[in-house]
């Protein structure tokens, strides 16, 4: 039996920016959408880990793609979430939204 | 410069580009910070890049210095260099000379090297039962004669009473025989032993049909009952269904069959026959009985250490009631295997001499390495000029470390895979023409393991590290450097050192070594069986042992004086009876037969007067009356025995001529006395006959100079038959057995072969033995010779140049055959000057052992030797590289110069 891969929470987002990117899904990009939804400067060393951890589970996966400007004519990677990672982004999501249902009072205070 | 040129800061793009992963994923992370240090430097300037990139690259080689982003590509691509491995196949294929060296220098190496362990393994290997590492051991160790003290049955009870840490505990004799017999017709004698009940529980291996003994079974007076092996109830008892129950006679006894063993079960040593052992209390109570061992299974949970804690105890408290029988014995707990084939404290863990073995074999297989080594050496120096272009192309060092390897690698598993088929294919003939004569537990197989597969696969990594990376490491360094400076023609700058010299000069005096032995053997085997001794086709040799009598044995030199009644009637009753019989021409008794091993005894012989003259050693044997002409060898000169050399105290020998030849150089032997000279100087005997020589061992018939005794009826236990029969002897085995068997229901007939084919055997193991030599010294000539030649390959490809302008300047033919040859001549001289004493000193030794050749023949054969080693060494070593020199074109060599 196939073991269901699970999200932690930072892979959680990276795998959601990687899907927000579609076809635009490099590095520096991913780095961007989350500082912008963090609102602070997000740690390359942890992004980097992030996305081989989730590659090695087979939940990313990458190609290359031709060096763009600016970057010393080096190469880049183009990531995409495979089915496997749909598919945990869905159960979180799931989750997340079972958890979530019927708190909406609870967090705006009314019965604190 | 504009800011678009601005680069961040150095140090950390250096760390970077070292610390992550040299492929697409460090190269697209080290650009993805590029870019963005780029467009930040853009929106806020170039200090704030700067600063932010200084944060980002640390915290990116932070992940990467902890291993979260791998240096190995995380996609499963092949990490196989096929392509280095493509070329390694090709480069195979272009130097074939050195492939086949090298292949067969590793080929024997690598199993050579993997052998003691393969062994150790083999005979260490776990007993066939369930959870066998729980089987143990146990027994008492003697300080004073260091060998493990043998248990009574009244020691097993003590143990068996007190010891808790065993499930069970049993005991077992060894090294038994035993007559069975069905329905009147007699049958080879099978080995066999006794057992408690309690032994099958111990292997918790139950019977196949019936059951295994139960304590009612051990009791004196019970019913007899035996269980039998598979292999004697398929082959002897043509795998009857309906045995269980029947009777067979062991020993002429009538015993029922209770149980028949599942297939491979020969516990304790190739056992095929199991009767109960039963403690006779008033014989055994406090003194020693047949050769037992005890062993039991450790209790669930409880280790070897508890147990040998508790049976030193325990074993200790006992040895107080019997201080005089136990004192100095220290009770000692192992492995069954490992104590069963060596009685030293702690078994064949204590012998020291397999780590001896284990690193000589290692060392072989190094020298092996180092020479293919060497080879790989020349190979690559040839090859400098691709290296160095690679190099400049941007090649690290490490990747063409990786290349050479690589190749080396694919010669490596090539030597690999046919040194470990060509190692199984050996253990199956060696076990199947050999087999019972190994005497090997049943438990081990020399057949290739899959751990013994493993090992060589692991030594062949080794080796390929030895011979390709050594060489790499070497090339790749400052000579590459050179090289490309220099240019390709002008040498790489590498030299062949001191230990390439020291290795050769060692083969070469190996070699010569080697051949002097091959020489030794080579003339042993020639001479063996078709020496002068007697013909003895026609002739069947069997052992006569009767189990049950004892013999009382004379200590040291000189035959057996006292004489057992009842064997002297069973030994002249059995003779009466085989002379009667008509197909039978001859029968004559003696404790060794012709061209088997004798006896060796060191003698002295009297000065002629009355005092002790020469010393020397000789072959002894004790033989019946008229022995000498059941083989047609009458007495040359004197005479022979006749039954008044019987009576104790007569003192009289026969010697044969090569005695008179050696002991007394030729002079009149009659008269003259010898003497065994341990323990003590014994009693004289006086030399009455000579006659012509019989043989006293079998590889070398008929070297040695040989005692006869007069031999009386039952003085010897066992003795050899020797049966004049004519056509077929071994037809008439069962014939043997039978009349032996009518005469004592407990004798035992063993080893009924055809006297010719006891010599036979041994021939076969002397040739096994001149194989081993011969393909050992094939290894060391070709180890020699490929190394010879890669120096002068090497010396060729580094002095193109010289050679051509030598050339261009009209020098001799003999001036560069020299020129290249200098240092591999003295090397050759030297090896040979080294080996040259020792092949002489054991052909020397050789002298008085064979007769074959004389001191002065052997210091010409070893200057022989040595000088054909020379040739054959430095003819086939040196053509092919000076042949190439000599080709060298002139214009060309300085052209490619530059």
């Amino acid at each position: 039996m196939v073991r269901k891969a699970t999200l932690g929470e930072f892979e959680h987002l990276v795998v959601l920016a990687v899907l927000r990117l579609r076809d635009e899904a490099y590095a520096p990009g991913i780095a961007r959408t989350l500082e912008e939804r963090a609102q602070r400067e997000m740690s390359r060393g942890t992004l980097y880990a992030a996305l081989e951890r989730l590659e090695r589970r087979g939940l990313l996966e990458w190609e290359e793609a031709p060096a763009a400007e600016g970057r010393g004519g080096r190469r880049r990677r183009r990531f995409w979430v495979t089915e496997a990672g749909r598919a945990a982004a869905r159960e979180r999501r799931d989750i997340l939204m079972d958890l979530w249902a019927g708190t909406e009072d609870l967090l705006h205070g009314e019965h604190a | 410069m504009s800011a678009q040129g601005e680069l961040p800061p150095g140090l950390l793009r250096t760390l970077l580009k070292r610390l992550l992963p040299d492929d697409v994923r460090g190269e697209s992370i080290r650009g993805d910070l590029l870019e963005e240090f780029r467009t930040i430097e853009m929106r806020d300037g170039r200090a704030s890049a700067i600063g932010w990139y200084r944060r980002q690259a640390t915290r990116v080689l932070v992940a990467a210095a902890m291993g979260r982003i791998s240096r190995r590509a995380v996609r499963r691509t092949s990490r196989v260099p096929w392509l280095d491995v493509r070329l390694g196949i090709r480069m195979l294929a272009k130097h074939p000379g050195m492939t086949l060296v090298s292949v067969f220098a590793l080929a024997i190496g690598i199993p050579f090297g993997l052998f003691p362990l393969h062994l150790w393994s083999a005979i260490t290997a776990p007993l066939p039962v369930d959870q066998p590492e729980r089987v143990v051991m146990l027994r008492e160790y003697h300080e004073r004669s260091m060998r493990s003290h043998q248990p009574s049955m009244f020691d097993f009870q003590r143990w068996n009473e007190h010891l808790t840490s065993y499930e069970a505990i049993a005991a077992a004799s060894l090294g038994l025989s035993y007559n069975i017999a069905r329905e009147d017709a007699w049958t080879a004698p099978v080995p066999g032993a006794e057992v408690t009940a309690s032994a099958f529980a111990v292997l918790r291996t139950e019977a196949m049909l019936g059951r295994t003994f139960g304590p009612e079974d051990e009791r004196m007076g019970a019913p007899d009952v035996v269980v039998i092996g598979h292999d004697v109830w398929t082959s002897r008892l043509a795998a009857a269904p309906g045995v269980v129950g029947s009777t067979i006679r062991v020993n002429g006894v009538p015993h029922t069959v209770v149980g028949v063993m599942p297939k491979g079960f020969l516990f304790p040593a190739r056992t095929q026959l199991w009767l109960p052992l039963r403690v006779d209390e008033a014989h055994d109570a406090h003194g020693r009985s047949p050769t037992h061992i005890v062993f039991g299974r450790l209790a669930d949970g409880t280790s070897i250490a508890e147990a040998q804690t508790e049976f030193s105890v325990v074993g200790r408290r006992l040895d107080d009631d019997l201080a005089e029988v136990h004192a100095e014995l220290e009770p000692e707990v192992l492995p069954f295997t490992l104590a069963y084939l060596d009685d030293r404290k702690g078994g064949l863990r204590a012998d020291s001499d397999w780590y001896v073995v284990q690193f000589m074999a290692l060392l072989v297989l190094f020298v092996a390495c180092a020479n293919v080594g060497m080879l790989v050496f020349a190979r690559t120096a040839r090859r400098s000029s691709e290296l160095a272009l690679r190099t400049a192309l941007g090649a690290s060092r490490n990747r063409l470390i990786a290349q050479l390897f690589a190749e080396a690698m694919v010669f490596v598993a090539l030597a690999t895979g046919l040194g470990i088929v060509a190692s199984d294919i050996l253990a199956v003939h060696l076990q199947r023409s050999m087999g019972p004569e190994l005497d090997l537990p049943y438990w081990s197989d020399l057949r290739v393991t899959a751990r013994s597969a493993l090992l060589g696969i692991g030594l062949g990594v080794l080796s390929a590290g030895v011979a390709g990376v050594l060489p790499a490491v070497k090339f790749t360094g400052r000579a590459i450097q050179r090289t490309m400076q220099r240019g390709a023609a002008a040498g790489t700058g590498v030299r062949f050192g001191g230990g390439s010299s020291a290795l050769i000069v060692a083969d070469v005096a190996l070699c010569v070594v080697v051949c002097a032995f091959a020489l030794g053997i080579s003339v042993s085997v020639r001479d063996m069986p078709e020496g002068q001794g007697p013909d003895t086709g026609g002739y069947l040799s069997a052992q006569l042992w009767l189990p049950e009598v004892d013999v009382p044995r004379t200590f040291g030199g000189g035959p057996n004086t006292g004489i057992t009644e009842v064997v002297r009637s069973i030994h002249e009753g059995l003779t009466e009876r085989l002379d009667a019989e008509p197909a039978v021409r001859r029968v004559t008794l003696a404790n060794a037969l012709p061209g088997t091993d004798h006896r060796y005894a060191s003698m002295s012989l009297d000065d002629g007067t009355s005092g002790e003259g020469r010393r020397f050693d000789a072959a002894t044997a004790a033989v019946d009356l008229g022995y000498f002409d059941a083989f047609d060898r009458p007495v040359l000169y004197g005479r022979d025995f006749d039954s008044g050399d019987l009576e104790a105290g007569s003192g009289t020998v026969i010697v044969n001529t090569t005695f008179v030849d050696l002991v007394l150089e030729g002079r009149n032997p009659l008269g003259r006395r010898v003497r065994y000279r341990f323990p003590g100087d014994g009693p004289w005997f006086e030399i009455v006959g000579v006659v012509a020589d019989l043989g006293t061992y079998e590889t070398n018939i008929d070297a040695e100079g040989a005692v006869y005794h007069p031999m009386a009826p039952g003085s010897h236990n066992p003795v050899q038959l020797a049966l004049e029969i004519g056509d077929d002897p071994e037809a008439w085995v069962p014939r043997l057995r039978t009349i032996a068997a009518d005469i004592d229901p407990t004798a035992i007939i063993s080893h009924a072969v055809p006297l010719d084919q006891v010599v036979s055997y041994e021939r076969r193991a002397f040739l096994w033995g001149r194989y081993g030599v011969a393909a050992g010294l094939v290894i060391l000539l070709t180890l020699s010779i490929s190394g010879l030649y890669s120096l002068m390959s090497f010396i060729v490809a580094e002095r193109t140049k010289e050679i051509g302008i030598r050339i261009a300047l009209g020098a001799r033919r003999r001036t560069i055959v020299l020129t290249i040859g200098k240092r591999t001549i003295w090397q050759l001289g030297l090896g040979v000057l080294l080996g040259l004493p020792i092949a002489v000193t054991w052909l020397d030794g050789y002298v008085y052992g064979s007769m074959l050749i004389t001191r002065g023949t052997a210091l010409s054969l070893g200057l022989a030797l040595g000088v054909t080693v020379l040739v054959v060494i430095g003819v086939s070593a040196g053509i092919g590289p000076t042949m190439r020199a000599l080709r060298i074109e002139a214009t060309e060599a300085l052209r490619e110069g530059g």
